[in-house]
């Protein structure tokens, strides 16, 4: 059974340079969370201060009840009782499959040493490679054993650092279902570090978004899809276009787009504002009056993203049925309909 | 064992495992031992500030001049020599394809195993007026003393020509990988352009290997000035035998330091020449690699010719002549004395090969779990002995362990009215710790290798899985690095086994070892019965070319 992780207010500081400010996350126990942004975000920084690599600057990181990390405390990392999956698995090249699963567990008798093996073996899926050198392995299977390795000591978090990035991607879709069950299976409190947001979306329960040291904003991957409270979770979770819309005196966007004016509905008045149009808010529809021109088209199969051109200038973007044939030059009928609408001030920054 | 005992305690207790971020213990520990292997390089050094004493102008009016003459003229002789084996080995062995040559690229290594001063020996003996090539000459031709012309084996050029022999391997080594990296399509583009193959070789292939080369032979050069026992033989005034005469003839420690700290001024100015080629070193792993061309006919006679002779020269003969003279002679060297000399050279190349490695496991792991400046500089003044000649080092011992053993006899005489003697100096510890100063850094570079192959998340994950940094190293990185550490304990064992000068000045009294019987019997002129201990060494020298083989026929493998 995991513990609850409290992160509260923590930076992490190399020398002169800042990795982390002033991040906060709370995962309540068995909760998947991820620390989700590009690279050099610094959320490598926060999990290796999670795991008690990297000492904290400020703020503190709580196990359960337990203080971890503090400016002044800096539990050893071997006394966490955190277990860690490694972006290159890291599994030591000179034990078999079962001594690796067994590696942390020095404090069980051989008996339950040897049924925790297998116990772990059979969850991941590995009994017949037990005896098997790490070289042996393919990169699903080691992936495999590494989470077992990591489960065996039944930690109280689950740190898991861009776990399927050394993977094909064919490879990482199924794999990331996989492990999301089984850390639930588990009942694990976990943390997942990945720069790939499909993989955040889809394994997560509470999402940290951050970008250059901070967090940006922490939710769930459907409050981030729909209401990104700034314009840089904006921008890094989904495909989108920032519109920029002025209104009048009542509210009304100034647009010579009349659908797309009506979508918009009431806004703060007399405003320089940016909305977010996600492309499933336009949708093609041979019925309506609203005729925009095909920009360009990027063909997907299942569906098609087109890029159209508002009287304006500027482009959005919209998510067509893969059976739709256009082609740039064309006027598409589009029906506009934003059921999260999602502003920014274009003066400063978020709402 | 109780130098491998403090690690594990000092690993044990992390300092981050209680309150303590911030001050660690490593870069203290790392300093000290670095502190302790530098004192007799910086004893040495500082002895120039010492009052220049009447001996030192004397020598300044007579010998110092030839010192230096005679040095740098050997330096010539032996960077030319090494230059034009070395790369001409590597050249014939990468650029063509002929009979016999995938056995001649590590044949060619044999003369690693021969250390100078017993090559020397062997050759006096073959080649000595009363050796058995001249005797045949004579015999032969019905020559008399004085009727022909014989050049004197004995003398500089002699020199040049032994320790050319036996240490153009580093040259070969590093130029054979450099001409392997060079490119195909480089070579096939000057050939394009209308250049003659010597031409590729000069314009092109020389060219790009030159950092290799110039590499090879500052190592080679150290090598040369580090050597006392050939020099010593053919009476050749360099600075080791100017050194020893100094201190062993007027015993004078403090002129020698001082004739040591100049010395030392040529080997720096070698070590940057060594650095900065090595750091201008390129290599390209990925490129297309050049095909060797197939020679034939009498090309291909010739070139193997050439390069069987230089193995024959610089390995097979001497190596033969010593392998007789054993048999013939055996009964004049194998006695109880030889089975002491074994046992005393093997005990002795043990500990030294056993504190070695504690001392560079000490560095390389306290490097890897406290990585810094501070760190890394001590680590790599640490090792810096390798450069600095036996002599020199073992002058350097003994002047602080006189100091102190003449302050505990003072201190002794003073408070208890008993005089303590000679403590260290004269003993084996102080013979170990000038062998640790010399050779750390190649069982250091053997642990360092294997440990940057262990990736640091192995680290990590071991210590996410509940394991202290001390139960890492025991259970991840030991068993990990079994290979590495067994060669690290091997090289310094034979370089050990090897080692003259150092071992010469320090050893205690009546102490003998394999290296120094053979010195010793050489100097009497018994180089027959001296067959025995120096074939010992030979046959053990060829352990750490095998090894060096191997590694390179598996390189040969993975390049087809």
């Amino acid at each position: 059974m995991g513990k609850s992780l409290r992160i509260d207010k923590a930076s992490v500081c190399y020398g002169d340079v800042t990795a982390v400010q002033g991040a906060s996350l709370r995962l309540e126990a068995g909760e998947i969370g991820c620390l989700l942004g590009p690279s050099g975000c610094g959320k490598t920084s926060l999990l290796r201060a999670i795991s008690g690599f990297q000492s904290i600057s400020e703020g503190t990181i709580e196990v359960g009840e337990t203080l971890v990390s503090s400016p002044a405390l800096q539990v050893a990392p071997e006394q966490r009782r955190i277990g860690m999956v490694f972006q290159d698995f890291a599994l030591f090249p000179h034990l078999s499959v079962s001594r690796n699963i067994a590696f942390g567990l020095q404090a069980l008798n051989a008996n339950d040493r040897q049924t925790t093996v297998e116990r772990l073996l059979e969850l991941v899926s590995m009994r017949d490679w037990a005896s098997a050198m790490p070289h042996e392995l393919s990169g699903g299977q080691q992936q495999r054993v590494a989470l077992a390795r990591a489960l065996a000591p039944s930690p109280d978090i689950l740190l898991l650092d861009e776990p399927f990035s050394s993977l094909d991607t064919s490879l990482r879709e199924q794999l990331a279902l996989e492990v999301t069950q089984l850390l639930k299976e588990s009942n694990v409190t976990a943390v997942l570090v990945t720069h790939d947001q499909q993989e955040a979306l889809t394994m997560a329960d509470t999402v940290a978004v951050m970008n250059d040291g901070n967090v940006e904003q922490v939710a769930s991957p459907y409050e981030l899809y729909h209401q990104p409270r700034t314009r840089f979770v904006a921008g890094f979770i989904g495909q989108g276009t920032l519109l920029r819309v002025s209104t009048d005196s009542t509210g009304g966007a100034k647009t010579p787009v009349t659908e797309l004016a009506s979508a918009l509905g009431q806004l703060p008045s007399s405003r320089e504002l940016e909305v977010l149009l996600r492309p499933d808010d336009v949708i093609v529809d041979a019925t309506s009056n609203c005729k925009l021109v095909v920009s360009s088209v990027d063909f997907r199969g299942a569906h098609s993203l087109v890029s159209l051109q508002l009287p304006d200038g500027q482009t959005i973007s919209c998510n067509a049925p893969g059976h739709v044939q256009v082609s740039p030059g064309y006027a598409l009928p589009v029906r506009v309909e934003i059921k999260h609408k999602v502003t920014f001030d274009a003066a400063e920054g978020a709402k | 064992m109780a130098l491998i005992q403090t690690l594990f305690q000092a690993l044990s207790t992390n300092p981050g495992s209680t309150a303590g971020v911030g001050f660690s213990r490593w870069p203290v520990m790392l300093v000290i031992t670095a502190a302790l292997l530098m004192l007799p390089i910086i004893i040495i050094a500082a002895s120039l500030a010492l009052p220049f004493s009447d001996t030192w102008r004397h020598l300044l009016d007579t010998v110092i001049v030839d010192y230096l003459g005679t040095s740098a003229l050997l330096m010539l002789g032996v960077g030319a020599g090494t230059a034009v084996l070395g790369v001409g080995a590597a050249w014939l062995t990468t650029a063509y394809q002929f009979p016999g040559r995938s056995a001649l690229v590590w044949a060619l290594l044999l003369p690693m195993a021969m250390p100078a001063y017993i090559i020397a020996y062997t050759y006096t003996g073959l080649l000595d007026f009363s050796g058995p090539v001249q005797s045949a000459l004579r015999d032969n031709f019905g020559w008399g003393y004085g009727d022909y012309y014989f050049p004197q084996i004995r003398s500089l050029g002699g020199a040049i020509a032994m320790l050319s022999l036996v240490l153009y391997p580093y040259v070969y080594l590093l130029a054979r990988v450099a001409f392997m990296e060079q490119s195909a399509s480089m070579r096939e583009a000057a050939r394009s352009l209308g250049r003659s193959p010597t031409q590729v070789f000069f314009r092109v292939a020389l060219p790009q290997a030159r950092p290799a080369i110039v590499a090879g032979v500052s190592l080679a050069l150290m090598e040369t000035l580090a050597d006392f026992g050939t020099v010593d033989y053919f009476g050749v005034s360099a600075f080791t035998t100017g050194i020893f005469r100094t201190w062993y003839g007027m015993g004078e420690l403090t002129t020698a330091a001082q004739l040591s700290a100049l010395l030392m001024l040529f080997i720096l100015v070698l070590i940057v020449v060594e650095r900065t080629s090595r750091a201008r070193m390129r290599y390209h792993q990925s490129q297309r690699r050049a095909q060797r061309t197939q020679l034939s006919g009498w090309r291909s006679a010739l070139c193997c010719g050439a390069l069987v002779l230089i193995v024959l020269a610089g390995f097979l003969v001497p190596a033969m002549q010593l392998l007789m003279w054993a048999i013939n002679h055996w009964r004049g060297a194998w006695d109880d004395q030889f089975l002491q000399l074994v046992w005393n050279s093997f005990s002795l190349a043990s500990i030294t090969a056993v504190v070695c490695l504690g001392l560079s496991l000490l560095l390389a792991y306290g490097q890897r779990l406290s990585p810094g400046l501070i760190e890394r500089s001590a680590v790599r003044l640490a090792a810096l002995g390798y450069a600095v000649p036996g002599m020199v080092i073992a002058v350097g011992v003994l002047i602080p362990l006189a100091w102190l053993d003449n302050r505990v006899d003072a201190l002794a005489r003073e408070w208890f009215d008993t005089s303590t003697g000679l403590l260290l100096s004269g003993t084996l510890l102080a013979l170990v710790f000038a062998y640790a100063v010399r050779f750390l850094s190649v069982s250091l570079q053997s642990v360092e290798s294997g440990l940057s192959r262990v990736k640091p998340t192995l680290d990590d994950a071991a210590r996410t899985l509940g394991a202290s940094a001390g139960t890492t190293l025991r259970r991840v990185h030991l068993p990990i690095l079994r290979g590495s550490l067994l060669t690290a304990l091997l090289l310094v064992f034979v370089d050990v086994l090897k080692e003259l000068p150092a071992t010469l000045i320090l050893r205690p009294f009546n102490f003998n070892t394999l290296a120094v019987r053979t010195y010793e019997l050489a100097s009497d002129e018994r180089l027959t019965d001296a067959a025995l201990p120096a074939l010992a060494i030979v046959i053990i020298g060829l352990i750490p070319v095998i090894l060096l083989i191997r590694a390179i026929a598996e390189g040969e493998k993975q390049h087809g």
